[in-house]
């Protein structure tokens, strides 16, 4: 069990209100890590959506050649894994914990249940999360959008799959 | 009005219950657009979101003067436009159909009033419009992805940022 003030303060979270937050908390629970577990993997089916309370944990894919590229990392406040909460979806990168880390689950059946029952509860997680996938998206596309300016050896690259046309 | 059958060929409302089908039926519209007619520009406030029941749109962004790159097409089926269900957001790219297309309609504003009548239907819409989001930003990431396949340079340069923001 884990208490509704522990997740009060989670980014993804916010939206809202109290009765909502106890509700989740209701169907969360907690667990410790050492560094360097491995959440999940690339790919995987997952069964729990994740809040980090403590520590911090890395999103990283495997690429071909050379080490793991680390798509990001997780703070304290933040969530990851929410592919267990969108129907045919597998994790999108391998999650582990850079450091000991603490780590809040919530059930994807459990959560999906409650959210059939409390349509407004739904609502405002999915709405939440949709504001939060904008601003994602915003910055992966600046980054690529970077990157080729950076490094027009790889534009090439794009107009053999069509992703790149010149006016 | 649309016919609910037309709103069944489109994959995100395909599993959507009869009821809601309905409702959202109510509101939507089916117009018939142009080859090279735009939907929107890049950075624009979106009212309205775009599913494609004929035809197909191509979504691009300008990276210098004369060069742009086709992030995706939306075929039959699919949808664009999701930004308008994000209050105060912009378009991350611009819509321009490649040929003659039929697109049914929502209006965002009529959409949110109807979540506001209904939050059963306000959750099963978000969700579904989520779970369309992550399949974008996931295709964008696997675009990107493949680019740096051979170029190590581009690999070390992104290793010393940040790829995405974690929710």
């Amino acid at each position: 069990m884990v208490h509704a003030d522990e997740l009060s303060g989670m980014h993804a979270l916010q939206d809202l209100d109290r009765s909502q937050t106890e509700k989740l908390a209701a169907i969360a629970t907690k667990a410790e890590y050492p560094a360097g577990t491995v959440l999940f993997r690339h790919k995987q089916k997952l069964t729990h959506y994740n809040l980090l309370l403590e520590g911090s944990v890395a999103l990283t894919i495997d690429l071909e050649q050379g080490d793991p590229l680390t798509l990001g990392v997780v703070e304290p406040g933040r969530s990851f894994g929410i592919s267990a909460l969108i129907r045919g979806k597998r994790s999108t990168a391998n999650a582990i914990c850079q450091k000991d880390s603490t780590v809040i689950h919530l059930s994807e059946e459990k959560m999906l249940e409650l959210f059939e029952q409390d349509g407004k509860l739904g609502y405002c997680f999915m709405f939440r999360v949709l504001r939060i996938f904008k601003s994602r998206m915003n910055q992966r596309t600046r980054q690529f959008l970077v990157s080729l300016e950076q490094h027009p050896e790889i534009q090439p690259a794009f107009e053999g799959l069509g992703h790149i046309s010149f006016g | 009005m649309v016919p609910r059958n037309d709103l069944k060929r489109i994959y995100m409302l395909s599993d959507m219950p009869e009821s809601m089908l309905a409702r959202l039926a109510d509101i939507a519209h089916l117009y018939i657009y142009s080859a090279n007619m735009s939907l929107f520009e890049s950075g624009e406030n979106l009212k309205h979101f775009y599913m494609v029941l004929t035809g197909q749109v191509s979504l691009s962004i300008d990276l210098v003067t004369d060069v742009s790159i086709t992030l995706g097409t939306v075929g039959q089926g699919h949808a664009c436009g999701v930004s308008a269900f994000i209050p105060e957001s912009r378009s991350s790219s611009k819509a321009v159909c490649d040929e003659p297309s039929e697109l049914i309609v929502l209006s965002a504003d009529e959409v949110f009033a109807l979540f506001e009548e209904d939050w059963d239907l306000a959750y099963q819409f978000t969700s579904r419009i989520v779970r369309l989001f992550k399949a974008i930003m996931d295709h964008r990431t696997s675009i990107f992805i493949k680019s740096l396949k051979n170029n190590p340079q581009v690999q070390k340069s992104l290793r010393q940022t940040e790829l995405a923001q974690i929710i």
